[in-house]
């Protein structure tokens, strides 16, 4: 026998009984599709992070106050503030931290802001004309904050490209127009370019003003001096650990603590936090594959069910073609090649219906999905091979039959 | 091993027989412990090349046992089958399945047609597991058998859309495409009506004219006497009663001698 003859009458076959074949190969068909899609999922959010990574920077570092402690977190971001804009200036001298290219303190809140009858939320960030640089952004239009507004404490604010969304019709048209924060005026000077999205964190859904003007104007509270971050910036991605160091031991001296175990700040390098949230979107692309791989488990477990039926079914005809000299190989290999056909078709189907999925999905649930052309390829072998083992079984079974029961069963 | 239809000049000329079928105090049991059935005793029997023997007997007493057993379906439980010179119990699966193939061919009560298959396609099987690889040899070849049983412009009809009469003609085409040396006939008129009936045992006669050595099992007398050798069955027992047509040849055929005198066919030692 030919392969062609065996497909042939492995199509027949399944011709045969086209309902229950249909069934079968809709439940490879929507395991290969899940594994496809969840893999894809996984990997879309993995490189949306990875993205973040490279758009972020990857030599910033960020000194929050607290510290970790054997106990565990001392403290939340901002929660004791224990740095100052002193400490900032500080770690901004070339000649004590050599590896430290640029400091941008940060003071954070959360205001409504007006403009006009528009209105938005958004966290107000009140911080130096370095923060531009140290978190690699540009402006889109108008410019950014500059010393002159810090030391004057201005009312000014250069907003993120949502804000700016929201508020105003364009861009272009924001610039030089008033928002009020909680109340308060100040005028657009720039807008920021879009950077999209990173760590759960919308990085264009935020405006900026002088850390000045915000700490005298805006946030008030006892200690006008306090800052809730400083972010540093390496000369280069290897000079990380040097700048690091010194950071380190100059905040140390700063603070006048002797033993390092005491420090009440704590620096964290950017990329430690995103390969910590790329950890954990590959975690969950694992977790999700292997429920979907179970349901590929399912779709095989109903191949060998539909065989194990058709080889009951078919004990007559069994019976007939080994009178006519059908060997036991040649049995078996029939029904293998019926159960290679259905995963096939079930692989196939589930790749079409993965990759719909993968072009609607996006539109509806806002999240990227990232196909692998060898994931895609990988689907329809594993399909093939599920397939192929839960046929296994019963075929063995058919090729073992003596023909003369099989002949004699009704 | 050789297959093929044995000429009719092989036969008799020279006043020699050739044996095809040898079985030697053949049983057969069926489950073991206090289900066993002993469906078949200390059968002995041999059939030369060319001849047309029925095996007549009531239901239950193991003629379809004897088939399968004749047909390599099934192994005996005790004694010694010889099929063309071959002792089956020597032979493995797969040898097993190459002497159905081409030494044997089935044809049964219930015709066992596949019924998704044309015609042709039914008949072209036994090529197919002789690995016959081309797909128009194939065809031509079922085609061919076909017009032999007289289907030929009949060949791409699926079997619900033939008569009982045309499927079973149709089942004998599949016996007969890889020549076999031995047709087996499991009661082939058995769900036929008698005009159709009547008609395969005309074709099993012409082909047994044509040398094709045929084993028909039956339980109606009426079938059974259109051998030219009839041997009774009863509770597994074959009767030694058994007639030979004729001394001389196996393809004479005259309608007299069908019930003749026993010629000692049983056994080994009428050779
Ligand atoms: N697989 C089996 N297991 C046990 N007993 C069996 C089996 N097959 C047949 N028998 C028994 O063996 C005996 C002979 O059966 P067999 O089928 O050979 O009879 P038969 O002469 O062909 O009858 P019929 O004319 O009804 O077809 C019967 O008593 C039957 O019940
Ligand atoms: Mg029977």
């Amino acid at each position: 026998m030919t392969l062609g003859d065996t497909l042939r009458t492995g199509l027949s076959a399944i011709g045969g009984h086209r309902l229950r074949s249909a069934l079968t190969v809709l439940g490879i068909l929507i395991g290969i599709a899940a594994v496809i899609l969840t893999v894809g999922l996984g990997q879309g959010a993995q490189d949306e992070v990875n993205g973040a990574i490279a758009s972020l920077g990857t030599n910033l570092l960020i000194v929050t106050p607290g510290s970790v402690t054997s106990g565990g977190v001392q403290g939340g971001l901002g929660s004791a503030s224990t740095l100052t804009i002193g400490d900032a200036q500080a770690l901004g001298s070339h000649l004590d931290a050599p590896d430290i290219a640029a400091v941008a303190p940060q003071v954070q809140k959360t205001m409504s802001m007006t403009a006009g009858i528009s209105n938005w939320t958004a966290p107000v960030v009140g911080t130096t004309p370095s923060w531009l640089g140290v978190r690699s952004r540009t402006v889109a239009a108008g410019r950014f904050l500059t010393q002159a507004d810090v030391t004057s404490e201005a009312h000014v604010v250069v907003l993120g490209e949502l804000v700016a969304a929201n508020l105003f019709s364009s861009p272009a048209s924001a610039i030089g127009a008033k928002v009020d924060l909680n109340g308060v005026p100040f005028q657009v000077v720039g807008v920021l370019a879009a950077a999209g999205s990173s760590a759960n964190t919308n990085q264009d859904n935020l405006v900026t003003v002088p850390i000045s003007t915000a700490q005298s104007q805006l946030f008030g509270g006892p200690d006008r001096r306090s800052v809730q971050a400083i972010l540093l910036e390496a000369t280069s991605p290897a000079t990380m650990s040097a700048a690091y160091q010194e950071a380190d031991s100059l905040l140390l001296q700063l603070h006048g603590i002797t033993r390092p175990a005491l420090a009440d700040f704590t620096i964290t390098p950017q990329t430690s936090l995103l390969s910590t949230a790329s950890s954990i979107s590959r975690t969950l692309t694992v977790l999700l594959a292997g429920v979907a791989a179970i349901s590929l488990i399912v779709g095989g477990i109903g191949v060998m069910n539909i065989l194990l039926v058709s080889v009951t079914e078919r004990i007559r005809e069994i019976g007939l073609r080994k009178a006519l000299g059908a060997t036991p190989g040649a049995i078996r290999s029939q029904f293998l090649v019926e159960a290679i056909i259905l995963g096939v078709v079930g692989g196939v189907g589930g790749v079409l219906l993965g990759v719909i999925g993968a072009i609607g999905l996006p539109h509806l649930i806002g999240h990227p999905v990232t196909l692998s052309p060898v994931a895609v390829v990988a689907a329809v072998f594993v399909a093939a091979l599920v397939a192929l083992a839960a046929g296994v079984y019963p075929a063995t079974r058919a090729a073992r039959l003596v023909p003369m029961e099989a002949l004699r069963s009704e | 091993m050789v297959a093929g239809r044995v000429a009719p000049e092989r036969l008799g000329l020279e006043g020699e027989r050739v044996s095809l079928i040898e079985l030697t105090h053949v049983g057969k049991v069926y489950g073991t412990g206090d289900v066993a059935v002993q469906a078949l005793k200390d059968a002995s029997l041999t059939v030369d090349q060319g001849e047309y023997v029925a095996i007549m007997g009531p239901s239950g007493s193991g003629k379809s046992t004897l088939m399968y057993l004749l047909g390599c379906l099934d192994v005996p439980t005790s004694g010694r089958y010889i099929l063309n010179g071959n002792d089956v119990r020597s032979l493995d699966e797969i040898e097993l399945a190459a002497v159905r193939n081409h030494e044997i061919g089935f044809v049964f009560q219930q015709f066992n047609l596949l019924a998704s298959l044309e015609a042709w396609r039914n008949v072209e099987l036994p090529l197919l597991y002789g690995g016959e690889r081309r797909r128009h040899v194939r065809r031509d070849q079922a085609i061919e058998a076909l017009e032999r049983v007289g289907l030929g412009h009949r060949y791409h009809h699926r079997p619900v859309e033939l008569s009982g009469g045309e499927q079973q003609r149709v089942a004998i085409a599949r016996a007969l495409i890889n020549r076999p040396a031995l047709i087996l006939a499991d009661e082939p008129t058995g769900s036929l009506d008698s005009s159709s009936g009547t008609e395969i045992l005309q074709l099993f006669e012409e082909l047994n004219e044509a040398g094709v050595t045929i084993v028909l099992i039956t339980h109606d007398p009426g079938v059974g006497s259109h051998a030219k050798r009839l041997l009774k069955i009863r509770d597994g027992r074959l009767s030694n009663s058994d007639a030979r047509p004729t001394m001389g040849g196996a393809t004479v055929a005259a309608q007299g001698s069908r019930r003749g005198p026993a010629g000692g066919a049983l056994g080994a030692s009428s050779l």
